[in-house]
C-alpha cells in the first residue's frame, strides 16, 4: 500500500472540497445567518491539510487497484467527517454521530435524516445539505477529475504506469460495467458533468416557472439531480401540495435515474444505441407498471384517478431512483403498494446514473442468469449465452454481477441482524431502514417512514447505517476490499 | 490525433503506451474480452471488444473520423483487410503489420491499389538492428542515422576502462577521434541525462555516442575495447528474423549456422538460404550446442519464440565464452530484467516497431515544417534521438549560428549531415536547407525541428 501517495491524492481532492464549501459560505454571507465561521473553519482545515500534503509529490507515483480503492474510500470518509463540521460548529446538529450520519446521508445521496424539523435551520446550513446531494450524485472524485487530473504524470514515462484514475472512477461510478464514451477518461467525466449541470439548471427553471422561490428551487433541484432526497421543508415536497411541482420533480428524478450515456447518445444523434438499451426499456416498463398497480390500489383512498396516478407516479419514481422525496405518507398505503415500493427499493435506478440500489442492468442479468440456470436443469446439454442490448454478455460480467448480489445480500442480512439489537424497533422498521440506507433511498417503512426520521436510533445503529450508506454508494467491493488483510500486506 | 489500434497483443500494447504518452486519443479493438478489460484497467483509452474487419466495430471505434488506423493482429491478412475497410470508412491513414515476406515484397501494389499507406515488418527491423550491432560488436546497441552515414552506439564503461575519470571535453584529445557523447545513464542513478561538457565519466556509466562508422572503430581501438570482427554467427531458432538476418549477414561475408527444431522449416530455410548451414535439432540441448561448436562462435543470437528460453540460452552462451550474445525478447518487463543480468544487447521487435510508428505519427502531425524522419528511444525511453531533414520553410532555424540559437534545456545537436559530409556541430555551424540534423534530448515528444528552440 502506497500510503504517502494516497495521502497526496486525498489532499489534492480536499482542496477541491474547500472550493466547494465557498458556495454555502457565499449563501451565508448573503443571508447573514451567522454561520460564516461554520464554513470558514472547515475551509481552513482543508486548506491546511491540502497544502501540507498535496504540494510536494511523493516519488513513486504508481497506483494499483488497492490504492485506488483506498483513495476512494478514504476520500468519502474524510469528506463525510469534514463535511459534518458546519453542522457541528453552527450548532444545527450538536452531536458528532448525528452530524456524521447526516453528512454521509447527504454525500451518498441517501436523504435519510436525523433532523425532526429543518425549517428553522440557517439557510446556509440547509443549502449545504442540499449541495452535498448534488456533489455526491455524480461523485466527488469524478468532479475532482473533471476539474483537474488527479494523477498528472500517470502516462509520462514508459514504465507502464497504471492509470490510477481509471480505478478511482470505476470504484465510484455505479453499475456492473463502466463504459467509456470517448477515449480520454477526463473528457468522459467532463461530458457527464456538463450534462448533469445542464439538466439541473433546467429543473431549477421549471420549478421557478411554477412559482417556487429561488432558494427552494435550487435546493430541491440539487436534491433531485443527485437523487438524494433532502428537502428544505419538514414535509418534503408534500409541503407544497401542488400537482405541478409533483410532476416536474417526479419527471426530473426519473430522468436523473437514467443511464447518463443515453443522453450522450441523444446529443450525438446515436438513436440506434438508445433503442437497443434493454436497461432503459425495462426501467420505463417497471415505472409504468408499478405506477399503474399502485394507482389502482390506492384509488379507494384518494377517490380521484388523477390524484392517485400523481401520488403513485411520484412515489414510484422517488423510490426506484432512490431519491426518497415524499408527497404523502405512503406508510398508510395498503400492504400491496408498500410491497411494490419495497421491491423497487432493491431494483434501484439505471447503471451510470445518479441513483443507487442494485441497478436495473444488474437485475436484468440476474433474472436472465436465473432463467438460464432453470433451462440448464431441463436441458443439461444445451449451450446458451446471456445476451443484453443485443450483445453477448461476457462470463466475467455475469460472475461479477452474481457475486455482487451475494455480497449485497450478506451485508444486508448482517446489517439487519445488527440493527435488530437496537431495542423498541419493529422488524419492518429495521428491515426497511437497512434497505433504505444500503440502497441510498432515505425513507423506509413504519418507524422510518416518510413522515418519521432516524433520530430515534442508538449511536451504534447510526454508525452502522452510515457504513451501510457508504457501502451502498461505493458498491460494496472498494470498501470491503480494504477490510481484507491482503490489501495491507506487502 | 484519433488513433485506432486493432489487436492489443505485445506490439499493440507497446504502441498504446507510447502513443498515449504523446497525448493522442486512442481506441483499441480486440476480440478477447479479458484483453480489453486488462487494457482498460491499465491505460486511459477506449476499448471495444470485437473484430477489426467488422464495419460496425470499426464505426464504433470512430473509424470515419480517425486520423490513423494501426492493425497489428497476429494475422497479416486480417491486418490488411482491416486497413482497407477502415480506409473506405474514411480513416485518413493506416499502417498494417505484415510479416509475410511475400506480402511485404509487394509494398507498392498494396499502397497504390489497396490504399495501405505503410506496412510495418517487425522481423525485418529486428534483423537489421541485430546486423548493425554485429558490425560494431564492441557496442551494446547501434542505431544509424542519415542512411548509415552517422552511427549512434551505446557502451557500458567497465571499471578498467581508460575513459574513467575523463571529462567529456577532454575526450577528443584522449582518444584522438571526434566522438560526441550525447546521453549518459549514470551508474546507480535512475534518470538518464544529456551531459554537459564538464561531465566526468565514471565506471558503470552507460554512454551513447555519435560518430561516423570509421571514427567509432578508431574510438574503440583507442580505448582498447575493439573486439575482433565477427566471422561466425550461430542463430538458434529459424524464425523470420533468422531468415532476414541470415540474408544480410551472408551478404557481408559472415558464416551463418542456424539451429531449428522443425524439419520442414529447415528444408524451407535451406532452400531460401543456400549459403547458410542449417542444423535440425533442439537449440536448448547443450550437447548439441557444443557439438555444433558454440565455443568457437563469435556471436550467438537467440531467436526462438520463447523469451525466457532466449535469455537462458544467451546466458549459457556467455558462460561458454561467446563474445557477443543477442537474445530476442518481446515482453517489455523481461527486457528491463535482461539488462540487469548482463544481456545488454537484447532486441525487441515490438519496441522497434513501436518507435517507428511513433515517429511516423509525430511526422503526420506536421506539415511544411521540418518533420521528424527517424526516432530512436535510448536508455529505457528516457532519451530520444531524432533525425530531421531541414526544409526551406523552417526559417526560424536556418542560417543562424548554433551559438546564437536559444535551444531547449537538456538538448544536444548531435550531428549535421550535409551531402556525404558529417559535421560535428560547433558554435559557428549553421543549418542549411537539405541538411539532416540529429537531435538528442530528454525533452520528449519533439515532432518538428523548430521545436528545439526554447520558448
Amino acid at each position: 500500500m502506497n500510503i504517502r501517495y494516497i495521502l497526496y491524492l486525498c489532499s489534492r481532492v480536499l482542496l477541491i472540497l474547500a472550493l466547494l464549501l465557498l458556495l454555502p459560505l457565499a449563501v451565508s454571507v448573503y443571508y447573514r445567518d451567522g454561520c460564516i465561521p461554520a464554513f470558514l473553519i472547515p475551509i481552513g482545515i482543508m486548506m491546511t491539510l491540502g497544502l501540507l500534503f498535496g504540494i510536494k509529490k511523493p516519488p513513486r507515483g504508481t497506483l494499483f487497484a488497492r490504492e485506488g480503492f483506498a483513495v476512494v474510500t478514504l476520500i468519502w470518509v474524510l469528506f463525510s467527517v469534514l463535511g459534518a463540521l458546519p453542522f457541528l460548529i453552527s450548532g444545527a446538529i450538536p452531536s458528532f454521530t448525528d452530524a456524521f450520519f447526516e453528512t454521509v446521508s447527504g454525500f451518498t445521496t441517501t436523504g435519510a435524516s436525523i433532523l425532526p424539523a429543518v425549517e428553522g435551520l440557517p439557510k446556509s446550513i440547509l443549502f449545504w445539505r442540499q449541495f452535498m446531494n448534488w456533489i455526491g450524485g455524480m461523485g466527488v472524485l469524478a468532479l475532482a477529475l473533471a476539474l483537474a487530473p488527479l494523477d498528472k504524470d500517470q502516462h509520462k514515462k514508459q514504465d507502464r504506469s497504471v492509470g490510477s484514475d481509471v480505478y478511482i472512477i470505476r470504484a465510484e461510478s455505479p453499475g456492473p460495467m463502466f463504459g467509456k464514451l470517448v477515449a480520454k477518461l477526463r473528457f468522459n467525466v467532463q461530458i457527464l458533468y456538463i450534462i448533469y449541470a445542464c439538466m439541473t439548471l433546467v429543473t431549477i427553471i421549471f420549478l421557478l416557472l411554477g412559482g417556487m422561490d429561488l432558494f427552494d428551487s435550487i435546493c430541491h433541484a440539487f436534491a433531485a439531480a443527485g437523487t438524494g432526497g433532502f428537502s428544505v421543508r419538514n414535509a418534503s415536497i408534500g409541503a407544497y401540495n401542488h400537482a405541478y411541482f409533483d410532476w416536474v420533480l417526479s419527471i426530473a428524478i426519473m430522468l436523473f435515474g437514467i443511464n447518463f450515456n443515453i443522453y450522450y447518445f441523444l446529443l450525438t444523434k446515436n438513436f440506434l444505441n438508445i433503442l437497443k438499451s434493454e436497461e432503459l426499456r425495462w426501467y420505463l416498463i417497471i415505472i409504468g407498471a408499478s405506477t399503474g398497480l399502485i394507482a389502482c390500489n390506492i384509488f379507494s383512498t384518494y377517490g380521484s384517478v388523477s390524484t392517485s396516478i400523481r401520488y403513485a407516479f411520484f412515489q414510484v419514481t422517488s423510490i426506484i431512483t432512490t431519491t426518497g422525496f415524499s408527497t404523502v405518507d405512503f406508510n398508510l398505503w395498503p400492504t400491496f403498494s408498500k410491497g411494490i415500493l419495497l421491491l423497487l427499493m432493491f431494483i434501484g435506478a439505471c447503471a451510470s446514473s445518479t441513483g443507487g440500489g442494485l441497478k436495473v442492468s444488474r437485475c436484468i442479468i440476474l433474472v436472465k442468469t436465473a432463467i438460464k440456470e432453470i433451462r440448464y436443469h431441463l436441458n443439461p446439454r444445451e449451450v446458451r449465452t446471456i445476451r443484453c442490448d443485443g450483445n453477448h454478455v461476457e462470463n466475467a460480467v455475469v460472475t461479477n454481477v452474481s457475486s455482487y448480489f451475494v455480497v449485497y445480500m450478506l451485508v444486508f442480512a448482517a446489517s439487519t441482524f445488527l440493527l435488530s439489537l437496537d431495542p423498541d424497533h419493529s422488524l419492518e422498521t429495521c428491515f426497511s431502514a437497512v434497505a433504505a440506507c444500503l440502497n441510498n433511498i432515505g425513507p423506509g417503512l413504519d418507524g422510518v417512514g416518510p413522515m418519521s426520521n432516524f433520530s430515534h436510533f442508538s449511536d451504534f445503529s447510526k454508525w452502522l447505517l452510515s457504513a451501510d450508506m457508504l457501502l451502498g454508494r461505493l458498491e460494496l467491493f472498494p470498501m470491503l476490499a480494504l477490510f481484507h488483510p491482503a490489501a495491507w500486506r506487502k | 490525433m484519433n488513433i485506432i489500434i486493432i489487436g492489443a497483443g505485445k506490439t499493440g500494447e507497446e504502441l498504446i503506451s507510447s502513443l498515449l504518452s504523446e497525448g493522442h486519443d486512442i481506441a483499441v479493438i480486440d476480440p478477447l474480452y479479458s484483453v480489453i478489460e486488462n487494457i482498460l484497467e491499465t491505460y486511459d483509452v477506449m476499448g471495444i471488444c470485437g473484430s477489426g474487419v467488422v464495419t460496425e466495430t470499426l464505426g464504433e471505434a470512430g473509424a470515419p473520423d480517425a486520423d490513423l488506423v494501426i492493425a497489428c493482429t497476429p494475422q497479416d491478412e486480417i491486418n490488411v483487410l482491416s486497413c482497407v475497410i477502415a480506409k473506405r470508412l474514411g480513416a485518413r491513414s493506416c499502417i498494417a503489420r505484415v510479416r509475410n515476406p511475400e506480402l511485404n515484397a509487394q509494398t507498392h501494389f498494396m499502397r497504390r491499389e489497396l490504399g495501405i499507406d505503410t506496412m510495418m515488418n517487425p522481423d525485418y527491423y529486428a534483423a537489421h538492428a541485430i546486423s548493425r550491432i554485429l558490425r560494431i560488436p564492441s557496442a551494446t546497441k547501434v542505431d544509424s542515422f542519415a542512411g548509415g552515414r552517422l552511427d549512434m552506439v551505446q557502451l557500458k564503461v567497465a571499471a578498467d576502462c581508460p575513459l574513467v575519470g575523463t571529462a567529456l571535453f577532454q575526450l577528443p584529445a584522449k582518444c584522438k577521434t571526434r566522438v560526441l557523447v550525447c546521453a549518459v545513464q549514470c551508474a546507480g542513478v535512475a534518470d538518464a541525462i544529456v551531459p554537459s561538457a564538464g561531465y566526468v565519466i565514471q565506471a558503470g556509466d552507460i554512454l551513447s555516442l555519435t560518430a561516423t562508422h570509421a571514427d567509432i572503430h578508431r574510438f574503440f581501438r583507442e580505448i582498447g575495447a575493439l573486439s575482433e570482427p565477427i566471422r561466425d554467427v550461430l542463430l538458434v531458432g529459424g524464425s523470420r528474423i533468422a531468415y532476414y538476418l541470415s540474408e544480410t549477414l551472408l551478404e557481408s561475408g559472415m558464416h551463418v549456422k542456424i539451429i531449428e527444431q522443425n524439419q520442414n522449416r529447415c528444408v524451407e530455410l535451406s532452400r531460401e538460404l543456400p549459403k547458410a548451414r542449417i542444423i535440425c535439432g533442439d537449440g536448448t540441448d547443450h550437447e548439441l550446442l557444443i557439438e555444433e561448436g558454440i565455443r568457437d562462435m563469435d556471436a550467438c543470437i537467440a531467436l526462438t519464440g520463447m523469451d525466457e528460453g532466449n535469455m537462458i540460452l544467451s546466458l549459457y552462451a556467455m558462460s561458454e565464452g561467446v563474445g557477443k550474445v543477442i537474445p530476442k525478447i518481446n515482453k517489455t518487463a523481461l527486457l528491463t530484467m535482461s539488462s540487469h543480468v548482463g544481456l545488454d544487447s537484447a532486441i525487441s521487435p515490438e519496441q522497434l516497431t513501436a518507435d517507428m510508428i511513433v515517429s511516423y505519427v509525430r511526422a503526420m502531425g506536421q506539415s511544411g515544417d521540418s518533420a521528424i524522419r527517424t526516432l530512436y528511444k535510448l536508455l529505457d525511453g528516457q532519451i530520444e534521438a531524432m533525425e530531421f531533414m531541414v526544409q526551406e520553410e523552417s526559417a526560424s532555424v536556418i542560417g543562424i549560428p548554433l551559438s546564437q540559437m536559444k535551444l531547449k534545456k537538456n538538448l544536444l545537436i548531435a550531428g549535421i549531415v550535409r551531402g556525404s559530409r558529417v559535421i560535428y556541430p560547433g558554435a559557428n555551424d549553421q543549418f542549411h536547407a537539405g541538411d539532416i540534423v540529429i537531435v538528442v534530448t530528454s525533452a520528449l515528444h519533439l515532432s518538428a525541428l523548430s521545436e528545439i528552440l526554447a520558448e
